[in-house]
């Protein structure tokens, strides 16, 4: 299959389909779930689909070791390569290589002049102007809404969506009116998109609980499938 | 000097550019009494280090190939193996894990975890080798053991654990604290050479109390006898020390020591260490590979009293002749007796047998097993294995990479042509990475390396060592060739014009293959062609690899599957279906989208963040990709992806850059799509050259 077509076909037009077309420019979008569900796996996934339709994609991480990242990358790369039978490999994969940077900066390090500063010297210096800024590693509990406020500002200014991942309590987990669990619900007002990862017995549901301002909240029938990895269709 | 294998111990000292490993090893020579006098590595005295053995290395204050030496430290033999750190030489890295059964992990306190540790520990990985670190240069202003422990964390995913804690910092660095005895090591006497023993002091107590029971409670996952103690509280040394060496040798943790070997602290309780907390030979699995039943792995035993089992790891060229050391896996190697390479088939008699220390060599009888030794006037290459007569087994080949870049060399006149000879056949038995081979249409001598360096000494080294005066032409990269979707082929090769004829029709098809050169699948059903052609068709597209038709360089990642075919009962033979496949793969290259391939290296460069815009430049100009940014206090760490053609020069651009500042390293990484305007270069260059 060639790269446009598997574009066409990638289960992430139906996730776009069901939130408006998508996240966004200046828009905050997350995936919410209890640690090891597949929170990383999933954006990595919207990462890579935008890499593949030639835009350009910042990952900065506040946790992981900038190798491990790129493992992710490489991993569902593979496995899209595999279950699409993608033509030309090599090609694309240079492709996803050429549009993604992904940078670390240590929590200490974790404030918003120097977070502006080191995404200033992407764009300015590595050349470097994304689309979207996958964010992971920062922590929800640990940050208040102030400094999500910060990221609403900067994606408006930069004109990128920024996705993040938000882990859930394993115990004590709170739900508010409209099904949004802690801590993302203290935030909520600033996504305009929340997912959240359900695991269920023999996959991971993707289950959508907010949808920028629209009050009819679609069902996603999307799930995250455990051998792949990958966001996949689900038809029930 | 003992000879049970329980006190027997073989390490290797790796580490990254500049962090003392020379002069800890010579450090270690001295206190074993091998050597008098310690020079220093750059020393004021003249004499270079006493493991440096060229005299480059010496000038360079680098090491560049591999030196041996044997050690007794407290009843027990160590046969060290200093290793280079450079990556241009991760051969002799990967050949002396090969080889050894543990190894110590030295950092720089100040630089801690660094680009070429990330390589090293890879490769340490690779071989599955338990290790001990050392945080060197305590000394040193902005050494900061805690953060390099932490980097081992973080970075390279070790579960170091500390075992000693500093006594003082940077210049008033004065002694480490013992955590398993809790007691205060001092290091007196001009050398460092007498060890004092005190309480620990007062302002440290608590400090050195916290550490403890954190390395008591990590240890102690490890190992149900001390955590039972540990509950009790009554940890005896005898138990930890016992509980440390077992979670090592499994690679549950790392334990971390630390010191200043230039400033004769920290080495003695290093060598103790290697005894207490690394493996002996028969601690450490080995097996061999069976050639007489279809290369089944068998397990060796390391008992010297079974066959012999033996894998020759390096050469050297001497005057006397060539020395080949072998680390013994199994049985005895004895002076005089007859041993066989399973390679060659070739039977040898053991002449000398030789204990090495860097320059020097003491004679011995016999080697038994888990020792290293070395073999004089014995002909063989790198990872052949030789045995007794009754096995033929074959050691498990070492991981060694290809080359990336050419260079052809010109003597200026006879005397040095001769000379090249002989210097490329020494440096060729030495290095499996270093490979020669003469270019049939210009008569050149062409060497092909690892990088700029590599081949940068070897040619130092063939006009200091061989008297050879010589031109070098430009880098050249190794390109490959490449196909870019499926296409079907349906060829027959016929010549019935009379007499003797030929007949083969073969049908298929090509398609990418990732992550291997070549593959072969017949589907061929019914006999259309006869089963006995068949390795003949794969004879004939394997053949075709060699010289792709776009720029001449090989095919790589090529899948081909024979589907159908035809044959005649006379005109058929093994020789028509080669030429079949011949015709079939030349009629559907071009049809299979054929694409350029050029090396790309993984670059790594670390740099004060005030250059790194300008360190990313360079990256940007030489048609680099930027992988990844971090950073590390006022370091920036910049990782990329940059075509080896554009590489070339690049030490010097990026030592006027940031004001010598900055470090890189380079790796290979991968082959890439050459962008279209440099494809149509590449062919219109062969094209005239063809014409030619």
């Amino acid at each position: 299959m060639l790269r446009e077509q598997l574009i066409k076909l990638s289960p992430l037009r139906v996730l776009e389909k069901s939130i408006n077309g998508g996240l966004g420019p200046g828009n905050l979008g997350m995936f919410t779930a209890r640690k090891g569900v597949g929170k990383t796996a999933a954006l990595v996934h919207v990462a890579v689909d935008k890499l593949l339709r030639d835009e350009k994609v910042l990952h900065l991480s506040f946790a992981d070791n900038p190798r491990h990242i790129e493992h992710w990358y490489k991993q569902v790369f593979n496995e899209i390569a595999k279950s699409y039978k993608l033509e030309n490999v090599l090609e694309n994969e240079q492709h996803v290589i050429r549009n993604r940077l992904i940078v670390h900066i240590s929590k200490k390090n974790a404030v918003k002049d120097h977070i502006e500063n080191t995404i200033k010297k992407c764009v300015e210096a590595a050349q470097f102007t994304p689309s979207m800024l996958i964010i992971d590693g920062f922590s929800f509990s640990e940050h208040s809404k102030d400094d999500f406020m910060f990221w609403k500002e900067l994606s408006q200014k930069l004109s990128t969506e920024i996705w993040f991942s938000a882990t859930l309590h394993r115990h004590n987990l709170e739900f508010d009116d409209q099904g949004i669990p802690s801590p993302a619900s203290e935030v909520k007002d600033i996504f305009s998109v929340i997912i959240m990862l359900e695991p269920l017995e023999d996959y991971i549901d993707l289950k959508l609980l907010k949808d920028h301002d629209n009050p009819d909240i679609d069902k996603l029938k999307l799930k995250l499938n455990p051998k792949t990895m990958l966001i996949a269709n689900h038809r029930v | 000097m003992t000879t049970d294998v329980s006190t027997m111990r073989n390490i290797g000292i790796s580490a990254h550019i500049d962090s003392g490993k020379t002069t800890i090893t010579e450090r270690m020579l001295f206190y074993t009494q091998k050597i008098h006098a310690i020079h220093e590595v750059r020393g004021k005295d003249g004499a270079g280090a006493t493991m440096d053995s060229m005299e480059l290395e010496k000038e360079r204050g680098i090491t560049i190939a591999s030196a041996s030496t044997n050690v007794t430290w407290k009843n027990h033999s160590i046969n060290i193996i200093d290793t280079p750190g450079h990556v241009d030489f991760t051969v002799e890295v990967e050949r002396a894990l090969r080889v050894l059964d543990g190894a110590v992990l030295v950092l720089c306190g100040t630089g801690g975890v660094q680009s070429q540790s990330i390589t090293v520990d890879r490769q340490m990985q690779r071989y599955k080798v338990p290790r001990i670190a050392f945080i060197n240069k305590l000394d040193r202003m902005g050494a900061d053991p805690e953060k390099v422990t932490a980097q081992l964390r973080d970075k390279l995913g070790h579960n170091a654990v500390m075992m000693q804690i500093p006594i003082g910092a940077e210049a008033d660095f004065t002694g480490i604290v013992d955590l398993v005895t809790m007691k205060a090591l001092y290091f007196d006497g001009s050398n460092g050479e007498t060890i004092r023993q005190e309480e620990i002091p007062e302002e440290l107590r608590a400090s050195a109390e916290e550490k403890r029971d954190q390395m008591l409670d990590n240890v102690s996952m490890f190992s149900d006898e001390l955590a039972e103690a540990y509950l009790e509280d009554s940890v005896s040394e005898e138990v930890l020390y016992k509980a440390v060496r077992q979670a090592t040798i499994s690679r549950d943790i790392t334990p971390v020591f630390m010191g200043s070997a230039f400033k004769n602290k920290g080495v003695q309780p290093l060598l103790d260490a290697v005894i207490r907390y690394l493996p002996d030979p028969a601690e450490v699995q080995n097996t061999a590979l069976d050639r007489d039943n279809n290369e089944q792995e068998v397990a060796l035993e390391t008992d010297s009293t079974k066959p012999l089992v033996m894998l020759a790891f390096k050469l050297e060229d001497t005057r006397y002749g060539q020395l080949t050391y072998v680390r013994v896996y199994q049985g005895t190697v004895k002076k005089g007796g007859e041993i066989v390479n399973t390679r060659s088939g070739d039977k040898v008699r053991v002449g000398r047998l030789i204990r090495m220390h860097a320059n020097d060599m003491e004679d011995i009888n016999a080697a038994k097993a888990g020792d290293i030794v070395a073999l004089f006037g014995v002909d063989c290459a790198t990872g052949d294995t030789f045995t007794e007569n009754s096995l033929n087994f074959a050691m498990t080949s070492m991981h060694v990479p290809e080359p990336v870049i050419s260079l052809s060399l010109k003597p200026r006149d006879n005397k040095s042509s001769e000379n090249i000879g002989k210097a490329l056949n020494r440096f060729t038995k030495e290095d499996p990475t270093f490979k020669t081979f003469v270019d049939p249409e210009t008569n050149e001598s062409i060497i092909r390396g690892m990088g700029e360096l590599h081949l940068d000494v070897y040619i130092e080294r063939m006009r200091r060592e061989y008297n050879v005066d010589l031109e070098t032409g430009e880098p050249q990269v190794a390109y490959r060739e490449s196909i870019s979707k499926t296409a079907e082929f349906d060829y027959t090769h016929k010549k019935q014009t009379g007499g003797a004829g030929q007949y083969g029709k073969v049908s298929g098809r090509i398609e990418p293959l990732r992550d291997k050169d070549f593959e072969f699948i017949s589907e061929v059903k019914g006999g259309n062609i006869p089963v006995e052609y068949i390795p003949s068709c794969e004879k004939g597209f394997q053949a075709c690899l060699e010289k792709g038709s776009l720029i001449g360089f090989p095919v790589v990642g090529v899948k081909v599957t024979l589907t159908d075919g035809n044959s005649h009962s006379v005109d058929s033979s093994d020789t028509a279906f080669m030429h079949a496949a011949i015709g079939a793969f030349r009629q559907v290259y071009s049809k299979a989208r054929p694409v350029i391939l050029e090396p790309v290296m993984r670059v790594g460069v670390e740099t004060p963040s005030e250059f790194q815009g300008t360190v990313l430049g360079t990256i940007n100009q030489r048609r680099g990709t930027i992988i990844s940014l971090g950073e590390d206090h006022n370091f920036s760490i910049i990782e990329a992806e940059v075509p080896l053609k554009e590489m070339f020069g690049y030490s010097t651009v990026i030592r006027s850059a940031t004001q010598g500042k900055a470090e890189f390293t380079m790796e290979f990484s991968k082959y890439a799509k050459v962008p279209e305007s440099i494809a149509e270069e590449l062919k219109k260059e062969y094209t005239e050259n063809n014409k030619k």
